[in-house]
């Protein structure tokens, strides 16, 4: 689970008289960020892809998007983990079962502040509930959102049995609720070397922008946090990793060195993965491997076990998905 | 915050017939306490556990919850994994894993029950995970010794 199901916010779910409330004080599974990616257009490296996936286990836990949400990719151009652009993606409340979305691009210091301001680059778009992709293009901008095959692959139930991998793909037939992007590699910036992203989910309460989830590099917050930390991490933002404090007292640096140590990591390796943002730089072939965005097929899994546990776990035995497409959205159709 | 019915809380899990009906009987616990007595010699319980274990934060609960007749050495227990950790509770089951089990057998000894089981959707078990099932709990030390896909883990009884 890059991210799946370390979910921000209780639901409550009834079973005859019981009332179970699920995670932590405020989302849904509508605003679970579940994956990140960032990839060059594959025959066009002036252009990048964008996703930004949400709701595991779509559509058993919701089945639209979150009206009263802003979904952001952030972008960090000059390496100092606050906001410098801003991607937000808005969508309609659902009216005869459908959706549309309009996403703005925010820019300087309006893209650093929680808002949903910037300037309108898709309006109306309609979301995609069934088999069929709606892509909506803009000028230079193309887009989609809606159900698709959930691109993530990863052994779950062996990272539960405590790393006893070989229960094969728990997500091979699974999907979520996908944000594709194509913009030009300008809607970046101009300086690859230090661009970086993350994404984030914000909720409209009671008049006010509430923070609710966010991710960047696979499995951080689901790996590194504990408890109501997780809560905490989410609400932090990319510039504060580095000195906000656990609910043990700790900052999360040393928190993340602590889980690097007892897994066999290397420590230092905390101030590599904090802040937590996804680097990309545009201007070279992407590979999580090199730190360096993520392709849907890039094995995020299999380079997080080697690095956290200094080696001595080097594979989930589960690879990439056969279902992703050769173009725009990329992302298999739903199961 | 969001309610889900029951048929909608099914379908999300993603159960099937004998889940469900693990589910249901899950869902047929009195309310007030996991473990209690209901009558003389039923005993109901639920036991759970984080996992994967620490370092790791748990991602997700093992729990092993239903009820027992000392007396008449029977009794119907569920087993799922739930995404989360314990303390969340949160009741969203991963596909695939919920498990009815028929209890047919339960030795009593002091504070100690063993209850022996076998699942009863057995088609699609899971790695590891055997067709039959103990679950030995310890009263007095408010906690239970399981398997869990071919491993022992201790669970906690929730009071």
């Amino acid at each position: 689970m890059a991210d799946h199901l370390d979910v921000p916010g209780p639901i409550a779910i009834t079973v005859g008289d019981h009332t179970a409330h699920i995670g932590p004080p405020m989302g849904d599974p509508k605003t679970d960020i579940t994956d990140v990616y960032a990839f060059l257009k594959p025959g066009d490296p002036a252009r990048s892809v964008l996703v930004l996936n949400v709701n595991p286990l779509a559509p058993a836990l919701a089945s639209s998007f979150d009206s009263a949400a802003i979904y952001m990719i952030n972008v960090d151009t000059n390496g100092d983990a606050v906001a410098d652009r801003s991607i937000r993606i808005r969508f309609s409340e659902v009216v005869d079962g459908e959706q549309t979305a309009t996403v703005h691009l925010a820019t300087g210091g309006l893209a650093a502040r929680l808002n949903d301001g910037g300037m309108a680059i898709i309006t109306a778009a309609p979301a995609s509930f069934g088999p069929d992709a709606r892509i909506t293009t803009r000028g230079e901008y193309t887009f989609f959102a809606g159900i698709r095959s959930d691109p993530f692959f990863f052994d779950l139930l062996g990272f539960i049995d405590n790393f006893n991998f070989g229960h094969g793909d728990f997500f091979a037939d699974k999907n979520v609720f996908s944000i594709v992007l194509e913009v030009p590699n300008s809607a970046l910036g101009d300086s690859p070397a230090t661009t970086s992203l993350w994404a984030r989910t914000v909720l409209v309460q009671n008049g006010a922008l509430v923070r609710d989830d966010r991710m960047a590099r696979a499995a951080i917050n689901t790996v590194f946090n504990h408890g109501q930390d997780k809560n905490v991490f989410n609400s932090i933002d990319p510039d504060q990793d580095l000195t906000a404090m656990t609910t043990e007292g700790i900052t999360f640096v040393q928190s993340f060195r602590n889980t690097l140590s007892a897994l066999g990591g290397k420590p230092a390796l905390a101030t590599v993965l904090l802040p937590d943002v996804l680097n990309y730089d545009f201007s070279r072939a992407t590979s999580y491997a090199a730190l360096n965005g993520r392709r849907l097929q890039d094995d995020v899994i299999d380079i997080s076990l080697s690095l956290v546990t200094g080696g001595s776990l080097t594979t989930d035995k589960v690879g990439p998905h056969s279902d992703y497409l050769s173009e725009f959205p990329y992302l298999g159709a739903p199961h | 915050m969001k309610t889900i019915d029951r048929r909608d809380f099914l379908k999300m899990a993603g159960l099937g017939t004998a889940a469900a009906a693990a589910a249901a009987a899950a869902a047929a616990l009195p309310v007030g306490g996991f473990f209690a007595w209901t009558k003389k010699d039923v005993l109901r319980f639920r036991a759970v556990t984080g996992m994967p274990s620490a370092p790791l934060p748990a991602y997700a609960s093992y729990v092993v919850e239903g009820h027992v007749d000392l007396s008449a050495r029977t009794g119907q227990l569920a087993k799922s994994i739930h995404a989360g950790a314990p303390e969340a509770k949160t009741g969203i089951v991963f596909p695939g894993t919920a498990r009815s089990i028929r209890v047919t057998d339960v030795v009593s000894s002091g504070d100690t029950v063993l209850v022996t089981g076998e699942i009863a959707n057995q088609p699609d078990l899971l790695k590891g995970e055997s067709p039959s099932f103990q679950i030995q709990i310890d009263r007095s030390a408010g906690l239970a010794r399981a398997n869990f896909l071919g491993s022992e883990v201790v669970l906690r009884l929730d009071e």
